[in-house]
């Protein structure tokens, strides 16, 4: 009888500690959830700066304005045009996420005067030489992470719940684990670690430094990523967020991406 | 039973403070710098450089602030976009200092370029643009047999275009590059070549305005492309005396034909350029979006790259350019995380030389696959072009009649951006033909680049690389725009 009482207990103790996994990770996955879904407009324009920062060496800026529109499907539409400096000026990024997670990218290159079809796979990729990478410029979808909440910290003069994410598709990011920061009031991230190789030392960190309520919607209008190794920082900043502009479908498309002059209206 | 049930509890009030000893440090508070951003750009209807209102001051740092607001709600006052602005732009869009050393051409040791252009551009209303520039261009060549040096000026991108819903007419001198594939794109029928540096620069610097009345109208995912070339005007070719001419005097060879055959060139060998008339007309059709990108051509045009008519009796060469038609296909899809373009097209009336000097024409089928791919997805770049061209005759000539090569690039960036490593590439499989182009540059000094690069030819008569196999060059050059 003995025997039996301490499968019985072991099995008992097993199921308690995957409830209690469990009961985790669904809270880790509502929490991601309420990060992804944070109400951000139907369509967002911003205008905006890259600060490229080395220690010893002169900052390196770069101007920008970018499009968000949601649009049918799931689909989200983003474009981002550079305005500085002048040996980027005019290229633009036209991209189409689809629900799936999967993306759609095209690249136009003035000199060429040409739209090019690109691989969003380049996920590793840096963004213009900053600190991001080109996945950090894609919202991924929380059904793509294993998530599971690590609990309270104090971060950025707010008690944060502390929210692990790691892919469930290794090859899927070019990060093995992120572990995040997030307001439970306003679901705004504060800090985000990035792994990569070194499943216990992050190699990025992102930090949020300013935000800013506009017509309703929490911007975040000054933050930083940093490459933890080098120092090297690039640091972003919102000087204008409009929402809900009722961006038309027309500016999400190739033709939009190779005339500026058809986008720049919509500018800030 | 009342001990499995206290495990059982223990273990779910266990997990947390297992979770918690996992919890990173803290933010560090230096990681908060001060605030030495300059002043930002508060809306882009002021042109850039103008003054700009005083920079809001800089935001206290949010540690420690209290962040009690209410959730968000859509009720705040409403920002708008700025609308239509007129648009008045002037700058240098390029200028290009280099200096180049031939350790191997018995014409010069020495090959330096001075290129400017500039531009001003005005856009009054949404419907009209207008655009003016100009270039010039200053080579030096010293140190050999054939020591020279020119000055040209020339017109830029000079244009009047009119916007109106999914039409855009553009009329006066335009660069149009039309095609898929890097460096040797078929659909590119209605360009102006710039020969004077051969291939020393990128495509686009290749490539010069001329005039042209073109068409731009887009309907969903298509696009419609038509241009009529009303004035031709040929390629814009070195001097004779310049190593990059594609007829040298020095060795008695012409571009592309059997050397054999033109011993009888020398340096007083009259060269002349036929370029009267019309440039023909060309309509291209793109569509982009899913499942892929595609494009479809049809033009007759003539190509501003000469082919000489010989007379050997009275010792004269005559670039002249027929005209031709030309069909072509193109497509473009990712897959994988590779990006696959591909380029077919037929040619007719291509002119050829016949073993008797006399010209004869004949039909060309082109194909050009191109993979361009990240390995690792980071900052590598890999554009790999596969090319073969077909000459359909069964005639003897001097041109090759078949050329199957492959080309490409290979760049990448390194030091947070502030390097990029590079090299171009071109081989024959079926001749030996080869040319390489390694390149080093600094572009962390925004928004210029200096660079050092070296530009390397080899190869057997008749193939591109053979007739420059003297010209391998190394240049350190200054690249900007302002």
């Amino acid at each position: 009888m003995a025997p039996v009482l301490s499968s019985l207990r072991f099995l008992i103790l097993c199921c308690g500690v995957l409830l209690g996994f469990s009961a985790f990770a669904d809270e880790g996955l509502a929490l991601a959830q309420k990060v992804f879904d944070r109400p951000n407009g139907r369509d967002l324009t911003t205008l905006g700066r890259m600060v490229l920062t080395e220690k010893g060496r002169a900052p390196r800026i770069r101007e920008l304005v970018t499009y968000r529109r949601d649009q049918t499907g799931g689909e989200t539409a983003n474009l981002i045009r550079f305005l500085d400096p002048e040996d980027i000026a005019g290229t633009g990024l036209l991209s189409i996420d689809k629900a799936d997670g999967s993306a759609d990218q095209w690249l136009y290159l003035p000199a060429l005067d040409r739209v090019r079809r690109i691989s969003s796979n380049r996920k590793g990729g840096r963004f213009v030489g900053s600190d991001l990478y080109f996945e950090d410029l894609q919202e991924r979808q929380p059904s793509k992470d294993r998530h599971r909440v690590l609990g309270k910290q104090t971060e950025n003069g707010i008690l944060c719940e502390v929210l692990e994410s790691v892919p469930l598709d290794a090859s899927d990011s070019v990060y093995s684990k992120r572990i995040s920061w997030v307001d439970p009031a306003t679901a705004l991230v504060q800090r985000v670690d990035y792994f990569e190789r070194d499943p216990d030392t992050p190699s990025k960190r992102w930090l949020l430094r300013n935000k800013k309520r506009n017509q309703g919607y929490w911007t975040i209008t000054d933050s930083r990523i940093i490459d933890l190794a080098s120092g090297h920082e690039t640091r972003m900043v919102v000087d204008v967020a409009l929402y809900d502009q009722k961006l038309p479908a027309k500016l999400f498309t190739s033709q939009a991406l190779a005339d500026e002059s058809l986008e720049s209206e919509f500018r800030p | 039973m009342k001990k499995l049930l206290l495990s059982a509890s223990l273990s779910l009030v266990f997990l947390p403070t297992l979770a918690c000893a996992q919890l990173p440090p803290p933010r560090a508070t230096a990681q908060d710098a001060a605030d030495d951003l300059p002043p930002p750009r508060a809306t882009t209807r002021k042109p850039q450089g103008a003054p700009v209102e005083a920079a809001p001051a800089a935001p206290a740092a949010q540690a420690g602030s209290v962040d009690d607001l209410p959730p968000p709600s859509a009720r705040s006052r409403k920002p708008v976009a700025r609308g239509f602005q007129p648009v008045l732009k002037f700058g240098v869009d390029d200028l290009l200092l280099e200096a180049g050393a031939l350790p191997d051409a018995p014409e010069a040791d020495s090959y330096s370029t001075l290129r400017a252009s500039a531009y001003v551009l005005w856009q009054p209303s949404r419907e009209w643009e207008f655009r003016a520039g100009a270039r010039l261009d200053g080579m030096l060549q010293g140190g050999g047999t054939a020591d020279h040096n020119e000055v040209l000026g020339d017109y830029t991108d000079t244009y009047v275009r009119y916007r109106s819903g999914n039409t855009r007419l553009t009329f006066g001198a335009q660069s149009i590059i039309w095609g898929r594939a890097d460096e040797i794109p078929l659909a590119d029928r209605v360009s102006r070549v710039d020969l004077t540096r051969f291939n020393l620069d990128e495509l686009a610097d290749r490539r010069r305005a001329q005039l042209a009345a073109r068409w731009e109208q887009t309907f969903g995912d298509y696009k419609l492309d038509a241009v009529w070339l009303p004035l031709f005007r040929g390629a814009q070719l070195p001097d004779v005396a310049s190593v990059w001419s594609p007829i040298n005097r020095t060795t008695s060879r012409v571009i592309g034909i059997d050397p054999a055959l033109t011993g009888w060139i020398t340096g007083a060998t009259a060269i002349d350029e036929d370029e009267h008339g019309s440039g023909g007309g060309a309509v291209r059709l793109t569509k982009t979006g899913e499942p892929f990108d595609f494009g479809i051509t049809v033009a007759r045009t003539r190509q501003s790259l000469p082919y000489y008519q010989v007379d050997v009796l009275n010792n004269r060469l005559t670039g002249v350019h027929p005209y031709n038609t030309f069909v072509g296909a193109d497509m473009e899809l990712v897959t994988g995380g590779l990006t696959w373009r591909m380029e077919v097209g037929f040619t007719d009336d291509v002119p050829v030389t016949l073993a008797t000097t006399a010209m004869d024409k004949t039909t060309s089928l082109d194909w050009i696959g191109a993979l361009e791919f990240f390995p690792g997805g980071a900052d590598t770049r890999v554009n790999l072009q596969l090319v073969a061209h077909a000459l359909q005759t069964d005639r003897s000539i001097l041109e090759l009649k078949e050329y199957y090569g492959a080309n490409g690039e290979i760049e990448t960036t390194f030091g947070q951006g502030r390097w990029k490593a590079g090299m171009r590439f071109a081989t024959g499989f079926n001749v030996h033909d080869v040319y390489l182009s390694p390149k080093l540059s600094y572009v962390g000094w925004e928004p210029h680049e200096l660079y050092v690069a070296a530009h390397y030819y080899d190869g057997e008569a008749r193939t591109l690389g053979g007739f420059h196999e003297d010209h391998s060059m190394i240049t350190l050059g200054l690249r900007t725009r302002f």
